[in-house]
């Protein structure tokens, strides 16, 4: 087998391993059995959210239509992620390096996109296309930029973990080596372009390759690096805290941010009736492990 | 930052001592308590040899150590059965989902150290910060509940031995934080280090049996056979009732009964009944205010139905589902409308929010706060207040359990707008507030050398806030701390005793409906009074 079919088999096995752990880890919080409420205010979607306030607020509460839009949680859910709103507010230093490494993020998954796209339309425009000349350069763009910005990130977010001496003694080898990974992806995509692939031309054929189901052969070195590289950190990923950006839309729309009452919603009753049906389990003597709640709670040992 | 960085490494190792905690490196105050309370005694040696305090010199839980090897291992194993039961979806549902989404994904950025007050207050020792627990246990569940645990642990540096001292300090650290959950607020990714630390005391109660014996021997254990925290029976209920019917006459001049165990009435009034014996003032302000409002609304004699209170909520879901459910099994009886409750804040949250997927549909009586019914009693002009009764400075203390974890910030601003014209904020304040420093229990465990720390240590960020409040105030000029939260109110009484701030500023401490009180002018006296 050539040099070139290993490549490409790692870079399948990246985006298998990837979306895998992505779906699992989904499924895991999905899955999850119902909660008891643990929100936390200011709750976007609520009328009062400026001032952090909830429908507690008003006399007969239960009696009133609820007064909430989904428009306002979107609206907080997108400045949370692009913006990072908690940490501008919370932990301005770490803002000033954590931005610059997620935008970066951000753009290099567009930049993948748009590589994509691409490759989809490159042959169908041919080369003097100016729709295809515009998808080259916003390409370019969107590819430099989000590989600046990210080594950026990377290297301030090192910085921080390094100099500062509460995040020093609060990290981890791990910590420390997932940001090293994710620098050395970086640095080869920007050594791969600067040397070789000035308009992300070999990259582009790398992927059509990729997704036509028919790798190409004789890429450079220096973009077989990037891609395996990219290919292993894929493979890393999902076994990290890293994972962060699935877990988020949980802790934020299902826990934070979950204030929905219980007002006889059948679906919810329901659910409620299964928790209580499980068996408590603890063993404490105050408590009667074989029963299920419903009987624990109503039955004081 | 204090310069004794205590590793996790060397939490494990069996030492005197772990986290040294020194006078001088504590958050400074402002003046007059720059220099007036500052006693960190820790524990004596005489007691170290019986006692656990082997985490900070302070001991909340009063742990005996174990008398043999034996004893230690079987101890050891109880723990990692609780481990398992606290990750396993059956035996913790009711927070399974959240647990895991905070154990899985913390990034160490510490956004949340900042947020911490008792971080802050302790100089920034090392082990108060809210992830330091939190990773604790994530290396000890990844050390003995994973594969290959113990190698993975060794060679990426994280290795911690679980053993009677790891243990030990773990169940101490769990009750080094208030969950005031300020913490989680501050993460980007929603990780909430306060869910952990309730984790971990569920943990060591729900399958050791171990947690501070004033919540639970003598808290929710004494609730559930007696009827409440305090002991109080229905019998000696129904005396205090006598005794505060008496009171309210001898204060007021008004003479009306209570209605007690009315049934149909629109509303049942759940106070802690801790107020009935420390701050009856509070329960009799209530009274006036439903009384001259012509509110339809009972006290109950039930057991359990005149104690709101409910421990369970920081360290035992099985123990807060029984007194949750006997709240709503009185109601039932009683067929009123609606639960309202009164200045307590975690009676607010516990039976409101968190209980709201306990009940099913035949306990789910609607349950209210005081602080919402009270500000559309004053916004109806029933009644007659005259603010200039009150024309002393007023700040506003927000209990975490109602603002930021229930979000009920409007209606207590806009009645003391309206009856305290010299109402000032705390900064910061509504769902920014920082707690009391009693919170999660701590107010009411008064045994060992724990106030001490509880003085020191978790109340001192709210001392500074008073303080900051009132600045610029002559020293004799009365002032008054409205805190309508019991356990924020007993907080503030140890603090201001601690401090002395009663005697040298005049600050006293008291709750929201006693403001309201003071400024009935049909009221000859005033109902708030200053030394």
């Amino acid at each position: 087998m050539s040099e070139m079919s290993w490549l490409a088999i790692l870079t399948y096995v990246a985006v298998v391993v990837l979306l895998t752990g992505i779906v699992l880890r989904v499924a895991k919080y999905a899955r999850a059995p119902m909660h008891l409420r643990w929100e936390l205010y200011p709750v976007p979607h609520e009328k009062g959210r400026d001032h952090g306030g909830s429908y507690f607020e008003e006399t007969d509460w239960w009696t009133r239509p609820r007064e909430t839009s989904l428009a306002w949680e979107i609206g907080a859910m997108l400045e949370e992620m692009l913006l990072i709103r908690s940490l501008w507010r919370h932990n301005r230093p770490q803002w000033f390096a954590s931005f610059p490494f997620h935008a970066g993020l951000y753009l290099l998954v567009g930049f993948i996109v748009m590589l994509a796209i691409g490759a989809g339309v490159e042959q169908p425009l041919g080369p003097a296309s100016p729709v295809w000349l515009a998808v080259q350069g916003v390409t370019a763009f969107v590819g430099v930029a989000g590989l600046l910005s990210g080594t950026l990130g990377a290297v301030l977010l090192l910085c921080r973990r390094f100099f500062d001496p509460v995040l020093r003694a609060a990290s981890c080898f791990a910590d420390y080596f997932n940001l090293v990974f994710l620098l050395a992806v970086f640095v080869a995509a920007v050594f791969a372009w600067a040397i070789a692939d000035p308009v992300f031309s070999q990259l582009r054929e790398f992927i059509h390759g990729i997704l036509s189901l028919s790798p190409a052969a004789g890429i450079g070195t220096p973009i077989a690096a990037e891609a395996a590289l990219a290919s292993l950190f894929m493979i890393y990923l999902p076994f990290t805290h890293m994972t962060h950006f699935v877990a988020k839309y949980f802790t934020f729309h299902q826990v934070r941010w979950d204030d929905a009452p219980n007002l006889g919603d059948p679906a919810m009753q329901k659910r409620i009736m299964a928790n209580l049906s499980r068996r408590v389990g603890w063993s404490a003597p105050h408590i009667q492990s074989e029963k299920s709640w419903a009987e624990a709670a109503t039955e004081v040992k | 930052m204090g310069d004794r960085q205590q590793g996790m490494k060397e939490f494990s190792k069996p030492s005197p001592q772990f986290a040294e905690l020194r006078a001088e490196e504590l958050m400074p105050l402002p003046a007059p308590c720059d220099s007036c309370y500052a006693p960190l005694k820790g524990v004596s040696a005489e007691r170290r040899t019986v006692l656990e305090a082997s985490l900070d010199g302070y001991s909340a839980i009063a742990l005996p150590k174990p008398k043999s090897p034996e004893e230690e291992a079987e101890l050891v194993g109880k723990f990692l059965n609780g481990l398992r039961k606290l990750l396993s979806q059956e035996s913790n549902w009711a927070f399974w989902q959240p647990l895991q989404l905070s154990l899985d994904n913390c990034t160490r950025c510490q956004s949340c150290s900042d947020a911490c007050h008792i971080y802050e207050a302790s100089g920034r020792q090392e082990v108060y910060r809210p992830s330091y627990r939190s990773e604790l246990l994530r290396r000890i569940i990844r050390k003995y509940l994973s594969p290959a645990g113990a190698l993975r642990a060794k060679l990426s540096g994280t290795d911690v031995d679980l053993n009677w001292t790891t243990l030990a300090r773990l169940a101490e650290l769990a009750y080094r934080c208030n969950l005031c959950r300020r913490c989680a607020q501050a993460c980007p990714i929603g990780v909430d280090n306060g869910l952990i630390a309730h984790e971990i005391r569920k943990l060591f109660s729900m399958e050791m049996g171990i947690a501070p014996k004033e919540i639970h021997q003598q808290g929710s254990m004494q609730q559930l056979r007696a009827g409440s925290s305090t002991g109080m029976t229905p019998p000696a209920l129904m005396d205090n009732i006598d005794f505060m019917e008496e009171d309210v006459t001898d204060r007021t001049g008004l003479s009306f009964k209570w209605p007690v165990d009315v049934e149909g009435a629109d509303i049942l009034l759940l106070h802690n009944a801790g107020e009935f014996m420390a701050w009856p003032e509070n329960p009799e302000a209530f009274a006036i205010i439903f009384e001259k409002a012509g509110l339809s609304y009972t006290l109950s004699s039930d057991l359990m139905g005149y104690d709101g209170v409910n421990y369970g909520l920081w360290y035992d879901d099985v123990q807060f589902a029984r007194v949750a459910l006997k709240h709503a099994q009185v109601a039932k009886k009683l067929k009123v409308k609606k639960i309202v409750i009164g200045e307590c804040g975690h009676a607010h949250k516990a039976l409101t929010v968190i209980a709201d997927r306990i009940f099913a549909t035949e306990y789910n009586v609607p349950r209210e706060s005081c602080l919402t019914l009270l500000d559309s009693v004053v916004a109806s002009g029933k009644l007659e207040l005259d603010p200039s009764r009150n024309d002393f400075p007023v700040t506003l203390h927000d209990p975490c359990n109602i603002v930021r974890l229930m979000g009920i910030v409007q209606p207590q601003r806009r009645i003391l707008k309206k009856i305290a014209p010299r109402f000032r904020e705390m900064t910061p304040h509504g769902v920014d507030n920082y707690c009391c420093g009693g919170g999660s229990g701590f107010a009411i465990m008064q045994g060992l050398n724990f106030p001490e720390w509880r003085m020191s240590i978790s109340g001192r960020k709210k001392l500074e806030q008073v303080l900051n409040a009132f600045k610029g105030e002559a020293e004799a000029v009365p002032k008054y701390v409205c805190a309508p939260c019991s356990n924020c109110k007993g907080q503030l009484r140890d603090l201001l005793g601690a401090y002395g701030l009663t005697e040298k500023l005049n600050v006293r401490y008291g709750g929201l409906v006693e403001l309201i009180v003071n400024a009935m002018p049909d009221i000859d006296k005033p109902y708030v009074e200053f030394g």
